[in-house]
């Protein structure tokens, strides 16, 4: 997963796009066990990219997010939810922390939305929401 | 351990390099070293030193790149025994995976190679010995003899298990762009697929060339070597002898890297197919094939000739018919080598920028016809953007090998030049012969390195098309079992 999420990050603006998107589809419609290891792995691999990159990866991969089908967008968020607990709390907390940094970046209307999406996400994996409004500040 | 030696192939890369460089300052030195005017046994033991440690740091470099190679073996076969897994659950019926016989061959190759190499250092500090100690002069020439051809052979076993490496790159390659996608597109359709016996095209002949080169190269140490322990056979005549069986190895690593790039055109455009059939949407053509492709096999061939000519200027040296011209024929076959490996960059380039291509249209593909399975309807057939495909190309790390040729060619004609033209008597025809041999291995060690990198960037395409593929087949076969099941369980 690592070498693929690094492939990705490598590639020019509009393949990476595209091939976030795709990957995300593709994720979002596996089976949950095999989705939640996916995502996990995605985010795994994305925090060991260098810095500049993560940065980037993240940010894109936050707005193909908030652009998925709502069935999509739904099924990735909670496998995210559903992973908070089973990795690094620093990686947790920096994916996140870039995750707010992206969404900061769009309309009022389009934040609360994610921010919505993101919060029932938490409640649907029963997990516990980290504190986004001290990352939104 | 074996395998931790494996995935550590850029720090062998990197000592291969290092080793390279010192000697290459090593030459600087002995060119800069008087000594041999009141001592010659410094010099010797200078000699013996530049003419082994050298050609060792590049068996570590050669080493490096064939364990960058196994590491892309066992990544394309766990690619292969994940996907028959994931078939095997929807009850397709497949036959039997049996692993490449080559697989198993190279990587020793590699082992015995470098021991070989190793066994030749050894051989060479006792040469030293011999000479710093001033011991019986027909000793010092067996040492001499022995270490020089042993490295040969060390020569022969590494390039031969990196050709190996690659001929089964191409076993497996072959295998997996004719059955994935056929297995998919049976797995859409419900019909058998059609497929080709990839066994039947493999290219025996390529392995024949491969095979030859490594007999040619190994006839340096058995028989020669032992030839030369009780006749003198001129230095240039029996080493241009040894570089023909390296070219021709080179020559056939160019001819297996065209071979690779031809299945993965070929496992695009299956993909491409089945993606289509799927989707019953118009998918376009793959891109036309890189025009720097055309150029492998005229270099490659044009090099592995003017290797061949050498050894014909190095038979007429030894039969005094070119004269003067003697200093000219032992380092100017590099030139040949070079050429070679620039074409060997090139089609290195090209399968760079067409795994580039596939990592882009794998994700996709497996998600469009995952939502097929699941009796969604596709709208969006859009293309991943492909257009000037020499925009993807690595070009720093060709850029790299042609300095490494430019290094290496610098070593050759212009220094063996100088020679010719001041002429055995002057001090000056020694020096410059001291720096000809690590300045053309510092250009080779260069080119090595950068194709080492070359093939560590492979690799993580490699590992990228290994997750996107096994995940992909996997999601693929879920949805295919659990439609079977609804259907059985359906009244």
């Amino acid at each position: 997963m690592e070498d693929m999420i690094k492939m990705i990050a490598d590639a020019p603006q509009e393949q990476r796009t595209q091939m976030i998107t795709d990957r995300l589809n593709m994720i979002a419609s596996q089976p949950e066990p095999q989705r939640i290891e996916s995502v996990k792995g995605l985010v795994i691999a994305a925090s060991k990219l260098d810095e500049k990159k993560k940065v980037v990866f993240i940010s894109d991969r936050t707005n193909i997010i908030s652009k998925l089908s709502p069935e999509n967008k739904s099924a990735i968020l909670v496998a995210r939810a559903k992973i908070a607990s089973q990795i690094p709390e620093n990686v947790n907390l920096t994916d996140m922390k870039y995750t707010i940094k992206a969404v900061k970046q769009w309309p009022q209307e389009n934040q609360s939305m994610f921010m919505q999406g993101l919060k029932k996400a938490f409640q649907a994996a029963n997990a516990p929401m980290p504190d986004i409004e001290a990352m939104m500040k | 351990m074996m395998d931790r030696i494996i995935k550590s192939y850029k720090s062998i890369l990197t000592l291969g390099l290092i080793i390279v460089i010192i000697s290459f300052f090593i030459g600087i030195l002995r060119m800069y070293n008087q000594s041999y005017l009141d001592s010659i046994v410094n010099e010797e033991i200078l000699r013996a030193f530049t003419e082994i440690i050298p050609l060792f740091g590049l068996g570590i470099l050669k080493l490096g790149i064939g364990f960058a190679i196994v590491t892309i073996v066992q990544n394309l076969r766990a690619t292969g025994e994940n996907a028959t897994k994931s078939f095997a659950k929807t009850g397709m019926k497949l036959p039997k995976a049996k692993s490449p016989s080559l697989a198993r061959i190279f990587p020793k190759l590699l082992v015995l190679g470098i021991i070989i190499e190793i066994i030749a250092v050894f051989i060479a500090i006792g040469w030293m010995v011999a000479v710093a100690e001033i011991i019986d002069m027909k000793l010092l020439h067996t040492f001499e003899v022995l270490a020089e051809t042993l490295e040969g052979l060390g020569v022969s076993l590494l390039i031969g298990g990196i050709a190996l490496g690659l001929a089964t790159i191409v076993q497996l390659l072959s295998k997996q762009a004719t059955f994935l996608p056929a297995n998919l597109s049976e797995l859409v359709s419900g019909k058998k697929q059609e497929t080709i016996n990839t066994q039947e095209l493999f290219p025996k002949w390529i392995l024949a060339i491969t095979i030859l080169g490594m007999i040619i190269t190994a006839t340096g140490f058995l028989p020669i070597a032992f030839i030369r322990l009780s006749t003198d056979i001129w230095h240039p005549l029996w080493e241009n002898w040894m570089f023909v069986g390296i070219g021709i190895m080179l020559f056939s690593i160019a001819l297996w890297l065209l071979t690779i790039i031809k299945w993965l055109r070929a496992q695009r455009e299956n993909l491409g197919k089945t993606l289509s059939k799927a989707t019953k949407a118009k998918i376009s053509p793959i891109e036309a094939p890189l025009s720097i492709t055309r150029y492998v096999k005229i270099l490659a061939a044009f090099g592995l000739i003017w290797m061949i000519l050498f050894f014909g200027f190095a038979w007429l040296g030894a039969n005094g018919s070119i004269g003067q011209f003697g200093p000219l024929v032992r380092p100017g076959k590099a030139i040949g080598m070079t050429m070679i490996f620039v074409g060997i960059g090139a089609s290195l380039v090209t399968i760079v920028v067409n795994l580039k291509f596939t990592a882009f249209l794998l994700p996709g593909t497996f998600g469009k016809i995952t939502r097929v399975i699941k009796g969604e309807k596709i709208e969006d057939t859009k293309n991943m953007p492909m257009a000037n495909p020499m925009a993807y190309a690595p070009k720093k790390l060709y850029l790299g090998i042609i300095l490494g040729m430019i290094i290496a060619v610098l070593g050759t004609f212009p220094l063996a030049t100088i020679r010719v033209i001041v002429g055995p008597t002057d001090p000056l025809f020694l020096i410059v012969e001291r720096i000809i041999g690590t300045t053309v291995a510092l250009g080779v060690g260069t080119i090595f390195f950068f194709i080492g990198m070359f093939f560590n960037s492979i690799v993580t395409f490699v590992k990228g098309r290994r997750t996107m593929i096994s995940e992909g087949v996997e999601t693929i076969t879920f949805y295919v079992s659990e439609k079977t099941q609804d259907k059985s369980t359906s009244p």
